[in-house]
């Protein structure tokens, strides 16, 4: 009986003994903590061969005594942006980073000004969020600018069924920065007559860099009972900041064979963040769960045009009222 | 302005009159061998509100620990079973809470929501006058969530397990002065059983997706610890008894790198009352046997 209740308390006492590790409110803790969440979440740092074990030595290196909370979010800010990762962000009281090279080394492409002005007339619908119109030569164009908020399915409805006589339909998502994926969902939905597979997606299962679950497929349905849009051309208009859930979209929307891909190569972006937090309250994102294309293919690193619909918008001609992505575009919509 | 305390007085004064008129009281009955009848078994309800503070900590969310309060409703049934009354008593709990905490730095918040629902039966023995002491087993589900609004893919943490629990309770009935006084202690600590939890970095969109490999887990204490504990200290006003108490919880796991600690002190404030069906009338000969001495 004495044995029994012995075990029982250790039983018991292992009940209680879940370790974790505590990291202390101060810049080395901060730091360490920083570290330990991207060591232990991050899901690409195999992928993009990222030596994440060297880094942090450098950045311990570079703190100091005295330093603001400027110098020192800095400096955690210069450590994540070895990742290389739009979707790597630290949130303080006072500032959020980004990485920006993504983007910033690249065209812009686009216009909002000269899109509105010389192609849409200062003239054109809105709904949830999308800027719709006929433009000459009988081909729809919508705008979508974003994912961040969801897309009705009733106003999708009304978009489709005022563009049910165009001949082909320009979807612009240039300087799409990405949002919901349930928006992307409900979009393509509206293009396809059969189920199709949308890309694959896994998850980490530990804190080793290599410690993954395998890869799922991901499968979308048509719309059921909804305006759809099909076996007409789609023209998919894309820039370099076409970042997460628009480059999903675009590597979804490649597959189909009456679409093609306009523009400039996409940002990128193919891993679902997470959120953690540090010891001192500011918040870190992270890209967790890597998501490719139907082909098994990593889209972290952008998505290429269609073949032979590879171009730029030069910024002298957008000033002057000419979108050179948008003109190649309407005349691709016209002939395919 | 009649301020809110006062307002709300009538009417905690007519919900006490209202649950005390079908009570009895059940000190000082006889005892059930005076009868060979079937016995009359009260049912022994308590409810209750509860507030105290909350300590919630779950790595998919924050590997930082969230503090703050808790506030929750709970109600118990107790009455002796219909076989071997006099050994018998079943309980049935249920609570439901709800935490509101901040991390350190109070730059983030973090709510939880906490049911818990328990069915138990146990033995019960008097070995002193007074004194009642019950061991035995029984069911109890837990489901809830943790939900921390600034995290992007990972905003909520769910919970939910089945399993059975070993429970114990004492009760102890002594007079101070001339009001009588039951002293509880009820201890619930669940032990084998299964529970839900998503793997270390899954998103609940994959779960959405239909992901469902690796969300079961078989629990016991290496892996799924928890204990609740309930002081509660009856005084006997009128046909009713105002009970005040604390309560101990501590709800541990730990699957798939995934560590969580929900630890809790709260105190308890109820009314407790005894009930008789009388649907077929009520043979004042018939021994009563309660679930509490």
């Amino acid at each position: 009986m004495k044995r029994l209740l012995y075990i029982l308390f250790l039983l018991l006492l292992c009940g209680a003994c879940h370790p974790y590790a505590e990291f202390d409110d101060d810049a080395e803790g901060n730091l360490t903590a920083l570290w330990t969440i991207i060591d232990e979440h991050y899901c690409f740092l195999d992928e993009k061969g990222v030596d994440w074990n060297g880094v942090l030595p450098v950045y311990r290196s570079r703190l100091r005594p005295g330093m603001t909370q400027r110098e020192y979010f800095d400096i955690c800010a210069s450590m994540l942006d070895t990742l290389r990762d739009g979707h790597v962000n630290l949130s303080s009281s006072f500032n959020t980073s980004y990485y920006r090279k993504w983007w910033t080394d690249y065209p812009q492409d686009f216009n909002m000004r000269t899109l509105q002005e010389h192609y849409l007339g200062f003239d054109y619908s809105t709904t949830s969020g999308i800027i719709y119109k006929w433009l000459p030569g009988n081909v729809g164009y919508m705008y979508i600018g974003s994912f961040n908020t969801p897309i009705g399915e009733s106003n999708l409805d009304w978009i489709l069924s005022y563009f049910k006589d165009c001949k082909g339909l320009i979807i612009d998502i240039r300087n799409n920065g990405g949002g919901m994926l349930t928006n992307v969902e409900a979009l393509v939905s509206r293009f396809i007559d059969e189920e199709i597979a949308a890309g694959y997606i896994r998850h980490k299962t530990g804190p080793g860099h290599g410690d993954f679950s395998p890869w799922r497929k991901i499968t979308y349905k048509p719309a059921e009972e909804r305006m759809h849009f099909l076996h007409r051309p789609v023209i998919v208009v894309t820039n370099r900041s076409c970042f997460s859930a628009a480059n999903d979209f675009v590597s979804v929307m490649k597959q189909l064979p009456n679409v093609r891909i306009a523009g400039a190569r996409t940002g990128g972006g193919s891993g679902m963040p997470f959120t953690s937090e540090l010891p001192n309250g500011w918040s870190v994102r992270f890209s967790a769960c890597p998501m490719t294309d139907a082909d098994g293919v990593s889209t972290e690193e952008g998505i290429d045009p269609s073949p032979g619909c590879g171009l730029h918008s030069p910024d002298e001609e957008l000033a002057a009222g000419t979108d050179r992505i948008l003109d190649f575009a309407i005349s691709l919509a016209q002939s395919l | 302005m009649i301020p809110l305390k006062l307002r709300l007085l009538p009417v905690l004064l007519f919900l006490a009159c209202f649950l005390g008129a079908g009570a009895v009281t059940v000190t000082d009955v006889p005892s059930p061998s005076d009868s060979t009848a079937p016995p009359l078994r009260p049912l022994t309800a308590f409810y209750g509100i509860s507030f105290g503070s909350a300590c919630d900590f779950n790595t998919y969310l924050s590997p930082m620990r969230q503090t703050g309060s808790r506030f929750g409703l709970e109600a118990s049934w107790s009455r002796a079973t219909g076989f071997s009354p006099e050994k018998f008593i079943m309980d049935f709990d249920a609570r439901l809470a709800m935490d509101f905490c901040r991390n350190r730095q109070h730059t983030s918040s973090m709510t939880g929501i906490d049911l818990t629902l328990g069915w138990d039966m146990l033995y019960r023995l008097r070995p002193l006058p007074g004194l009642q002491i019950g061991a035995g087993a029984g069911i109890e589900m837990n489901a809830g969530a943790l939900y921390l609004p600034r995290n992007s893919n990972n905003p909520v943490a769910a919970r939910l397990s089945l399993g059975l629990t070993l429970n114990l309770r004492a009760d102890y009935s002594f007079r101070i002065g001339r009001l009588p006084v039951t002293l509880t202690d009820r201890l619930s600590l669940p032990s084998l059983g299964v529970f839900f939890s998503p793997e270390y970095g899954e998103s609940y969109y994959e779960i959405y997706l239909g992901d469902h490999n690796g969300l079961v887990h078989c629990g016991w204490w290496g892996n799924h610890f928890q204990v609740s504990n309930l002081l509660l200290a009856q005084f006997n006003v009128c046909h009713i008894r105002l009970g005040v108490g604390y309560r101990a919880e501590c709800r541990s796991s730990y699957t798939d790198h995934i560590n969580t600690r929900l630890v809790n002190h709260n105190l308890v404030i109820g009314i407790a009352t005894d009930w008789i069906n009388v649907t077929r009338g009520h043979d004042s000969s018939r021994p009563l046997i309660p679930a509490a001495y």
